[in-house]
Order: C-alpha cells, then structure tokens, then sequence
C-alpha cells in the first residue's frame, strides 16, 4: 500500500510545483535565484542563473502587479541578455548599445537591482507620454515607481542604496524634484498614483503621440497632479473641485463619502452628478469610496452602467492612508463615459 | 492575450570583465590606468567599471559614480 502512496504523493507534489510555477513564473525565477546562489561563487553559469532569476523575477512580478492596477501603465517584462564573448568589429556596428557588469555578490546585486529596476521604469512606465510630460515629472514618476517596486519586493538594500546613491543627491540639488516626488509619494498613499495619474498620463500618450510636443500638454499634466493633490489633502468636511476639465485630460471624482445621503435619498444623487458629468463630456469618473461605503459605491457604478451611463473599466480594492496616518480599506472604480449618447 | 514588450538588458559577468576586455584590445590599457570614465574622467578598472557603450562607432567605458550612469541614461533617452 505505501509503495503507492509514495509515488502519488510525490506525483502529487510535483504537478503542485508545476501548477505555481506555470501561474506565477515569475515567482519561480526568484526562487530558483534563492537555489542558485549557493553554488554561485565557482559557477559561471550559476552566477548567471542567480543575478538573471534575481532581477528578472522581482522586476517582472511588479511589473505585472503594477500593470494590473492600471492597464497599460507598464506593458514590458525584462529580459537579461548575457554577453559572454564580444566581437570588436560587429559591436561598433549597434550605435547605443550598453553592456551593463553584474555580479552576484550580495552588495554588487543589491545595487545591480536597483539600477536595473530604474533603467527598467525609464524604457517602460508609461512609454508613449514621455515627450509630452515635464523632465521633473517624468523624473519622480521613475523615482518614485522605483523606490515603490524594490520596497514592495522586500529590497531593503536595493532601497537603501537607491535612496540614498540616487534619490538623496538628486533631491538636494533640485527643490522641484524634491517636491514632486514628495507629491508622488502622497498621492501613492491615497492609492490615486498608478490608478488615477499614471492611468491618464498614459491615456494622455495615447491620445497625443507622435504628435509633436506643444507645451501645453506639459502644463496640463502638471496642472493636473496639483489638482490630485488637492483631493489627496482634502479634510473631512472640506470642498474640493472635482472635475479637472482642460483640453486632454478631462476626468471627474465621485466621493461616496456621506451615508446621510444615501440614506435619505438612495443613490439618486450619485446617478444625477454621473449624468450631469456625461453631458460636460467628462471622459472616465472615478467613483471612490472607504469602509462602509465601498459596496454603495459599487451598487452606484453598476446602477449608472446599467442606465447606460457608461462602463466599468476597473474595479481596485487597496489599503488607503488617511490623513491621520491610519490604513483603511477603500475601493476605486475607474467608470469610462459613454460620451455618445450624451447631447 | 495581451502581448508585453520584453526589454532586454545586455550583462556581462563580472568575472568575464577581464575577458571582455582583452577582447576589445584594452586590457594592457586598463591595466596602465589609459582607459577613463567618459563623465567624470576616472580610470576605468576592472573593479570601478559599470559599463561599456557604443558611441559615434567608438566603444566607451562608464565608471561606477551613480551620477555617470544617470548622465549615460539621460543621454540614450535624449532626457539630458
């Protein structure tokens, strides 16, 4: 009996590896970078193995994390390409070409890790908007999504490093810089950062590229982060404009914050602004709600779909940090108009 | 299926470095402290280099300063 037990379970253990690492290969380049590395230091091939499983795995899993929380924001995954032997004459031939040393050592791939990642985030985050975007902004967007992936993947060193070789000094030099990236880091906190901003800076690509850049565009999307800082600073019981309305970027906020309102009224209000938005040709609505109201705030966007109002584009459920410093849960729906049937 | 764009980032081991060097003609040069930083004008050594890059036809070297990387960066985006 146990000699069929034992095949079957070691079966059964090996089509559970193969699942996991067929839905999460990623994870799967990270572990066996963990294999790896003890045989690292007098094998080539397995020095290889480390730092590629290493970088390619952390950089690919929050790429595609970060992909999912607004899609398009970051559609490329990483691919190192080991040179072992160089031909001098056919080398000069590929103008632009950068060889990059990285080793396996603990420091040099903490280091290698955050530089890859920041190279990464410049060829990558929100690709076609670039030309169209300030250097400060494009600069602590990189920054900041950066400081983000390696924090998430649990990169303390690679954030140090980054912190302290990369941000530290750049910051210094520049108040603006420091600034922004001060905002990012907010708006990043209230879960607006890859949902809201990246999702229309990269809609903003979309629509301008490879048109050439005016300026105005530039103005416009830096008119628009001061207009999410608004909303991020906003107090309890404070009034904020809601609709940003300028020639490319036109989006609004629905806060479902009042249980009073619905309430005494239901969700009437909520559908009426929506319809109200649909005829000042509001492009997307984001309906956002926290705690008790995150199911009202889905009955609203699946109420104003079903009148035709528009669509559900994406539904994001995080943690979101209020102003007193405290996580709570929160829910943003990115609700595209149906600007057609609008007059 | 949504298809990705794979960005591919070119290595080379750091213990091929000597390899690669002897290759490219440079590794007496390396070793007579000839070869410089193209930022901040720094012999480039086998410990120090943080990569090599093909400029105008000419293959150039990048020391391991954090601020001549950047500058590498910002000049292959054209952010400079």
């Amino acid at each position: 009996m146990a000699s069929i037990v034992v095949p079957w379970s070691i079966a059964g253990i090996l089509f559970f590896v193969v699942i996991i690492i067929f839905l999460n290969p990623e994870k799967a380049q990270i572990w066996s970078a963990w294999i790896f590395r003890g045989i690292a230091s007098s094998n080539k091939y397995f020095a290889r193995r480390t730092i590629s499983g290493k970088i390619e795995g952390m950089v690919n899993q929050f790429a595609k994390k970060f992909d999912r929380e607004s899609l398009g924001i970051m559609p490329c995954s990483l691919k190192i390409e080991w040179v072992k032997e160089i031909d001098k004459e056919a080398i000069l031939k590929e103008e632009g070409m950068v060889l990059v040393k990285l080793g396996h050592h603990h420091d040099d791939l903490q280091r290698a890790l955050a530089l890859a990642m920041l190279m990464f985030c410049g060829e990558s985050l929100i690709q076609m908007s670039r030309p169209y975007l300030s250097n400060v902004l494009v600069r602590s967007l990189d920054l900041v999504t950066t400081k983000k992936m390696l924090n998430e993947s649990k990169e303390k060193g690679s954030v140090d490093y980054l912190i302290n070789n990369v941000i530290k000094p750049e910051i210094e030099n520049d108040s603006n810089l420091k600034e922004k990236c001060q905002n990012m880091e907010v708006l990043d906190d209230r879960g607006l950062f890859s949902r809201v901003l990246l999702r229309e800076l990269q809609e903003l690509g979309r629509e301008l590229y490879p048109k050439t850049p005016l300026g105005s565009e530039t103005k416009e999307s830096d008119e628009f982060v001061d207009f999410l800082m608004q909303i991020a600073n906003k107090g309890q019981d404070e009034d904020v404009e809601l609709f940003f309305q300028e020639n490319w970027i036109r989006i609004a906020f629905i806060l479902v914050a009042r249980a009073e309102v619905i309430a005494e009224r239901g969700f009437t209000p909520y559908i009426d602004r929506l319809a109200k938005l649909q005829k000042r040709e509001a492009k997307t609505v984001y309906i956002h709600g926290m705690r008790d109201n995150i199911n009202y705030t889905q009955k609203i966007a699946e109420l104003a779909q079903e009148k035709g109002l528009g669509n559900i584009a994406q539904i994001s459920k995080f943690k979101t940090r209020v102003t007193s410093g405290r996580l709570i849960p929160a829910i943003c729906i990115t609700f595209s108009m149906n600007l057609s049937e609008s007059d | 299926m949504k298809v990705k764009k794979q960005l591919g980032l070119k290595a080379i081991l750091d213990s091929d470095i000597e390899h690669i060097f002897e290759q490219l003609g440079v590794l007496e040069l390396v070793n007579a402290g000839k070869i410089k930083c193209e930022f901040c004008k720094r012999k480039i050594g086998v410990e120090n280099l943080h990569c090599i890059y093909i400029e105008s036809n000419k293959v150039k070297y990048c020391c391991s300063r954090i601020s001549c990387y950047d500058k590498l960066m910002k000049k292959q985006t054209g952010c400079e």
